[in-house]
């Protein structure tokens, strides 16, 4: 029973391999720039900051909650750090503002929700909201320059052919699979996901589980926040917008079930690149901008629909 | 023959309004103290709103009104929000309302409402029906500028990509310009690639890196708006290809003239909206003084081209205007 489990979960696994590898396959035909060292790089590191913080939005959802603020807090961690690189030269203060400011909002996050109760929906609605604000408070609707070239490094930089950002991503997501597959914590984030009763009767202090799964997710959305904010060039209050839909929607496409307790990091990787897969291509072979969100969308449903189909032979 | 008379008239007005903008004349005589000023943006975003807030600062300042004669609300890129605060200047009994619509029809019901409580609505930068004035640039000539500086600098062939947008009329009006220009004076130029993500800076930076893996060979990749314009340079610096290609922005912000002053883009074109804030309050002030504003009346504030030669003297503009550039 359980080896069948296993199988039909890798089975849906590669399939979304496939598919993408099959989206590849058109691509290289239809355009000759796309299977090119160059263009590989760039979609890794367009894929690089959504994948990061999709690494922590997977153990979110995995654990039964969500997290809407991840949009406005890549701006707010993206914007403290111009701001403090701007005014003192000091990139590593900069970083270390923006981590510390995401390990805050994601304490704040896990605490309302764990502590006090409130849906993680609804915490993370309204720290999205205090956010926004306080970006706009911060910067009174302008943008933020700095002159320091080698802050724009973290999102532009290369070492050897890999962009500085796809270094960052790989590190995070081998600390992704690491904490959910190999230590006892990963254990507990599916068990509190799959019912949180049980776990709690089993000896899991399921609130500090959420409350460190929030401070996880804030920290890794403050990096892609930084990422985001230097590969910019400039910190922008409207910046990150929309950007906790496209976490959300990579870890379902990759195969992390919305009711929480299943899950893998690396499906969320495979869902990531997929989707950045298909938007580079698409725009390389020049498909009308509003068509390519129509394509996206019709994409994410067949592949969710493989989940679910996958889930019922279950 | 004298409605010709009076219509040229008119006409040299208009013109000299467009020649000599800022210059809208008030009444000084009139007791102002108690005018009520509402503004709504629809967006607040973007410093090209920032300096638009410092005209209207300026101008009531100008005229020895203060902040309490005017009321600031910011609608946030939503429209039900933007919808409920002309409802709510209207019920404050504002004397005017300054509105930079963030959906033209979508704002045409609470503007009618006001319309009809006999207050006047003065459009900046987006129009919408009903209005009592409507101050903005001529989106078109932006575009169409664009493209001669393009078109002349390449001497009329080339291929070239383009990264606009048609969600709002501003940008619409932009890239219908550029497109419409080129194919009229410049048919030996071929756009390879297009994309419409210039209204986010992050999706047009990804389009941009993504054109230039297909087309590295471009000559020029036009940008219309400062989030294109922006996101092509980092995306042209990024591929190694300053050297070869040409790029353009539009709006006299503090990003794009750096840019430009360091030789990263080629050429922008200056809007004014410090200037149609001010104007836009010297229209509600006439309003409120009882005089006749012309109805659906367009006044065009001036647009002109940046490159490095002039950069500074927008630069010097802007920090005049209070605005931080350098």
């Amino acid at each position: 029973m359980n080896r069948e489990k296993v199988k039909i979960g890798a089975l849906r696994e590669l399939l979304l391999v496939i598919i993408l590898i099959v989206m590849c396959i058109v691509w290289t035909i239809m355009n000759k720039n796309f299977a090119t060292v160059n263009n590989v790089m760039n979609i890794l590191r367009v894929a690089s900051y959504t994948a990061i913080a999709s690494v922590g939005m997977t153990m979110i959802i995995i654990i039964g909650e969500i997290d809407l603020s991840a949009g406005s807090l890549v701006c707010v961690s993206g914007l403290s750090a111009a701001l403090i690189v701007k005014g003192t030269n000091n990139i590593v203060l900069g970083i270390i503002a923006a981590l510390v400011i995401g390990a805050l909002v994601g304490l704040f996050n896990g605490v309302v929700c764990a502590i006090g109760k409130l849906p993680g929906f609804i915490a993370t609605l309204a720290s999205m909201t205090i956010l926004r604000g306080i970006a706009y408070i911060i910067t009174g609707g302008n943008s933020v320059v700095w002159t320091n070239q080698m802050f724009s490094k973290i999102g532009t930089g290369y070492v050897g052919p890999i962009p500085v950002p796809v270094l960052i991503m790989i590190v995070v997501v081998i600390f992704g699979v690491i904490l959910t597959t190999k230590i006892r914590f990963g254990r507990y984030i599916y068990a509190v996901g799959g019912n949180s009763n049980a776990s709690r009767w089993s000896g899991i202090s399921v609130e500090k589980v959420k409350i460190i799964v929030y401070v996880i997710m804030g920290v890794l959305t403050s990096i892609a926040g930084l990422i985001i904010t230097t590969r910019l060039g400039s910190g922008q209050p409207s910046a990150g917008t929309g950007f906790e839909m496209d976490c959300i929607t990579a870890v379902v496409v990759g195969g992390t079930s919305m009711a929480g307790g299943k899950g893998k990091v690396m499906g969320t990787i495979v869902g990531v690149l997929l989707i950045a897969t298909l938007t580079n291509g698409m725009t390389l072979v020049g498909i009308d901008t509003y068509w390519q969100q129509v394509i996206k969308g019709a994409i994410i449903v067949v592949a969710v629909l493989i989940d679910s189909k996958g889930k019922s032979a279950n | 023959m004298k409605k010709a008379l009076v219509l040229s008239c008119v006409a040299a007005m208009a013109f000299s309004m467009t020649a000599f903008a800022g210059e809208i004349e008030v009444d000084t005589s009139k007791d102002y103290a108690d005018i009520n000023i509402g503004v709504s943006f629809g967006q607040n975003e973007h410093p090209y709103f920032v300096a638009m807030e410092k005209g209207i600062l300026a101008a009531l300042e100008n005229y020895g009104l203060s902040e309490s004669n005017y009321n600031l609300l910011v609608a946030d890129s939503s429209l039900e929000t933007q919808v409920s605060q002309i409802e709510n200047l209207i019920t404050m009994g504002c004397d005017a309302i300054l509105l930079n619509p963030y959906d033209s029809a979508g704002v045409v019901n609470a503007v009618n409402e006001a319309v009809s409580a006999d207050i006047p609505v003065i459009t900046m930068d987006i129009d919408c029906e009903g209005s009592a004035a409507f101050i903005a640039s001529d989106n078109y000539e932006i575009g169409s500028m664009l493209a001669s500086y393009i078109g002349d600098a390449l001497e009329g062939k080339g291929a070239i990509a383009i990264i606009d947008g048609i969600s709002v009329t501003s940008l619409q009006d932009r890239t219908n310009g550029f497109n419409d220009t080129m194919a009229e004076k410049y048919p030996d130029i071929e756009i390879v690639a297009e994309e419409y993500t210039a209204q986010e800076r992050d999706e047009a930076l990804a389009s941009a890196e993504t054109i230039l893996q297909a087309h590295p060979d471009i000559a020029a990749f036009v940008g219309v708006n400062e989030n294109s314009g922006m996101a092509i340079k980092a995306a042209v610096a990024a591929a190694g290809l300053s050297d070869s290609i040409l790029v353009t922005t539009v709006d006299a912000t503090q990003e794009n003239l750096l840019a430009i002053k360091n030789g990263e883009v080629a050429v922008g074109v200056a809007q004014n909206p410090y200037l149609m804030g001010w104007q836009a309050v010297e229209l509600a002030m006439n309003a409120y003084a009882g005089q006749e504003i012309a109805t659906d009346e367009l006044y065009t504030t001036e647009i002109d081209y940046m490159n490095t030669d002039n950069v500074q003297e927008f630069i010097d503009r802007e920090e005049g205007y209070g605005i931080e550039i350098e």
